[in-house]
């Protein structure tokens, strides 16, 4: 498999005037190429953080991505990658990456348009800024993406304006817009959690087919556990600014090890099988300037131990290729070998 | 007539409109009309939950607050049977409607914007009472500390402001001003939507115990299937202004008769990496409501469209005891169910998959993390 982004160790902190909050707490992940990494957590997890600190746009100050991140983009096969965190976010080179190679959709795309210019201005923007193409050939490019994505008429509604299409026509407007450019990375925040679920249904539907089109590699950010499930190649769950759980798509559904992962899909009602009483997860997620020291799930873990009260949890492997941060496994994880590291990848 | 009642059933609707004018030009003449809610009759029974879907715009949200009087309807009649005996909810005014608001509540969706922030928990949890001029200072008090606790809350709360609680403790709070005058129905207005999954099973948890508790009847607005699906014992499914189906919930999903809640249970994402069905994928997006289309107004997304659910609307009428259905093919189309994804994911299992353990450590025939997504069939068939 052929890594395209590599996390290592990210940290990013937002330094407010009541106190320092660790969105992204120590994140490590893999992006392979053509595949579709799934982050999952509930609001607050740090999952959209860790999207915009690959995209180069936390905002600084107060936010800051800590010494010792790193965020590998293996930009071209067989060279060595780039750390995007050593880049000036507002820099050439990032610019040149940001938009072209790495391109993301939001979770709105009520408001991540411009409501004054349109459509067609808005893709022909994106593609003038990155690719040395004449305004022309930039709408006909504009066009053929608006068909790609599967709107009707492209020619005729490259030149309406946001207002005049529905939320469904709008996100698929973002994503002509992000794929005009042929990114090697899609970065989808939350992309149809606006949206019903039979247009909801069109989206991912459209996602997948433009993915193998397009060859790209996705990192879908998602609450919603069937999205991930229905799109993901590998999934990370996340939980405070940490990753809890780490491994493929069906492994994690079938076998899920984090008490938090478990409580995640016990708390979900089913649309097929038995009706029976939910279990919810006890309590709530702690407030981001007072973390428990220790396993941040540990206040409202079932299986809470001492050990959990003292010290976080490292992600090791507790099966193979399927990693969990949470001291139940720690054992199992002691006795193999540590090859931890390597077998993920 | 669509519906028929029987002596249990709490509130009857019948045939109710609500259209909201468009207005143009500088004389702000009407020139249109959004049929936000267009003919629509159902009814609930005395301590169930009927469960309300659809998508956004479909007027879910404007039959809830039309029938409590929220808005003004257009035409129709609701009738709650109370045990002083039927009232029309929109032949009644002033002092009358007052008293009967008591009976009706509701709770909005969006935990932030419908507490007051200047007011304390206590304050807007007594507020109902402190209207119908209910019991003394005291009194009211001792009943705040009831109903908080009642919902999980620590009585002592009473004195704080809503900006000091999370989302699902502020859904509870109003859940407990919405309890306060011990109503009969109460109009859920997508109360866990705008909340995190794990607070969504507790808030959804405590409905159901508070139901129970109380004797309480629920017209639960949502568009979660497996919400609805969870909660419900009847289940109603709306399309631009419309009902197109109502009936037993576990009847709606095993035995769908409109193509349209058929379409909305294909559409669901399924939890379960190792199946994934084919779907019915709608084209297009839902009609304006201005200007729905001719006949059935689901036929231009439909794949079972036939000429005459372009020229002729469908009646609303039962096909089998207590299932409504509006489609002209009710009788003849035979619609995936859920039973169906059900039995395929069956089948897909047992074919070549071992017995997805959940404790056992059976992830060793999944290899390694890469090559195991792409080719689940194939795997060890």
């Amino acid at each position: 498999m052929v890594k395209l982004i590599e996390v290592k160790n990210l940290r990013t902190s937002f330094y407010t005037e009541d106190g320092v909050v660790k969105a992204v707490d120590g994140v490590d992940f893999t992006i392979d190429r053509q595949k579709t990494l799934g982050i999952v957590g509930e609001s607050g997890c740090g999952k959209s953080i860790t999207s915009l600190s690959i995209m180069g746009l936390i905002p600084v100050p107060p936010g800051r991505i800590e010494q010792g991140s790193e965020i590998l983009y293996y930009r071209n096969e067989g060279e060595p990658p780039i750390d995007l965190t050593q880049l000036d976010a507002k820099g050439k080179e990032y610019r040149s990456i940001r938009g072209n190679e790495i391109a993301m959709i939001f979770q709105e795309p009520m408001t991540s348009l411009n409501p004054v210019y349109t459509i067609g201005n808005q893709i022909i923007e994106a593609v003038m800024l990155h690719q040395n193409v004449s305004k022309k050939e930039a709408r006909d490019r504009a066009i053929a993406m608006l068909e790609a994505v599967g709107i009707p008429l492209p020619d005729q509604r490259v030149d309406e304006y946001p207002h005049q299409l529905s939320g469904g026509m709008r996100q698929r407007v973002m994503i002509a817009m992000a794929l005009s450019c042929n990114p090697t990375l899609l970065v989808a925040d939350e992309p149809t959690t606006a949206l019903d679920v039979t247009i909801q249904a069109q989206i991912l539907e459209l996602m997948k087919g433009l993915q193998d089109k397009f060859h790209m590699s996705i990192m879908m950010i998602t609450h919603n556990l069937g999205v991930v499930a229905e799109t993901a190649d590998d999934i990370a769950v996340m939980y405070l600014g940490k990753v809890v759980e780490y491994t493929d798509v069906r492994s994690l559904f079938r076998d899920p090890l984090h008490p938090y992962t478990q409580g995640l899909l016990e708390s979900i009602p089913a649309l097929t099988g038995e009706k029976k009483r939910l279990v919810p997860i006890k309590g709530m997620v702690p407030d981001p300037f007072n973390i428990p020291p220790g396993c941040p799930f540990e206040p409202r873990c079932p299986h809470a131990m001492d050990i959990c009260r003292q010290k976080m949890p490292p992600l090791t492997e507790a099966r193979k290729g399927h990693r969990t941060a949470c001291w139940l496994y720690e054992d199992e994880a002691n006795a193999k070998p540590e090859s931890a590291p390597a077998a993920a990848e | 007539m669509a519906t028929k009642e029987n002596k249990n059933t709490l509130l009857e609707v019948h045939n109710l409109k609500k259209y909201f004018p468009v207005r143009k030009g500088i004389l702000r003449r009407v020139v249109a009309h959004v049929k936000a809610v267009d003919d629509v009759s159902f009814f609930i029974n005395k301590g169930e939950t009927l469960g309300m879907v659809g998508e956004s715009g479909c007027g879910k949200t404007t039959v809830g607050r039309t029938l409590l009087r929220l808005l003004e309807p257009t035409d129709g009649s609701v009738t709650l049977h109370t045990d002083a005996g039927a009232v029309d909810l929109f032949q009644v005014g002033g002092r009358a409607l007052k008293a009967l608001r008591k009976e009706l509540q509701i709770i909005f969706q969006d935990p932030y914007s419908s507490l007051n922030p200047r007011m304390t928990v206590g304050d807007i949890i007594s507020e109902p009472l402190v209207i119908h001029k209910i019991g003394s200072a005291n009194e009211r008090e001792a009943r705040v500390a009831e109903l908080l606790e009642a919902v999980g809350l620590n009585p002592q709360y009473a004195k704080r402001y809503p900006h000091e609680f999370s989302g699902g403790q502020r859904q509870r709070i109003g859940i407990a001003r919405a309890l306060a005058l011990d109503p009969q129905l109460i109009v859920c207005d997508e109360p866990v939507s705008a909340l995190d999954v794990s607070i969504q099973a507790q808030v959804i948890n405590l409905l159901e115990d508070l139901q129970k508790e109380f004797g309480l009847t629920f017209l639960f607005i949502a568009h979660d299937l497996s919400v609805v699906r969870h909660i419900s014992d009847r289940v109603a499914v709306m399309y631009l202004g419309k009902v197109v189906e109502m009936c037993e919930t576990e009847e709606l999903f095993q035995k769908p008769l409109h193509p349209y809640t058929e379409a909305l249970l294909s559409a669901a994402p399924i939890p379960n990496p190792e199946y994934q069905m084919e779907r019915i994928i709608l084209q297009g997006d839902v009609p304006s409501p201005v200007n729905p289309p001719s006949g059935c107004y689901f036929h231009p997304r439909c794949q079972y469209a036939k000429d005459i659910c372009r020229e002729k609307a469908p009646e609303f009428k039962e096909y089998i005891d207590g299932h409504y259905s509006a489609c002209h093919f009710s009788d003849e189309l035979t619609l995936k169910s859920v039973r169906d994804i059900e039995q395929e994911q069956k089948a897909y299992q047992s074919n070549g998959q071992s017995a997805p353990a959940a404790t056992a450590p059976a992830a060793e025939e999944a290899p390694k993390s890469d090559d195991a997504p792409e080719a689940p069939a194939a795997e060890d068939a």
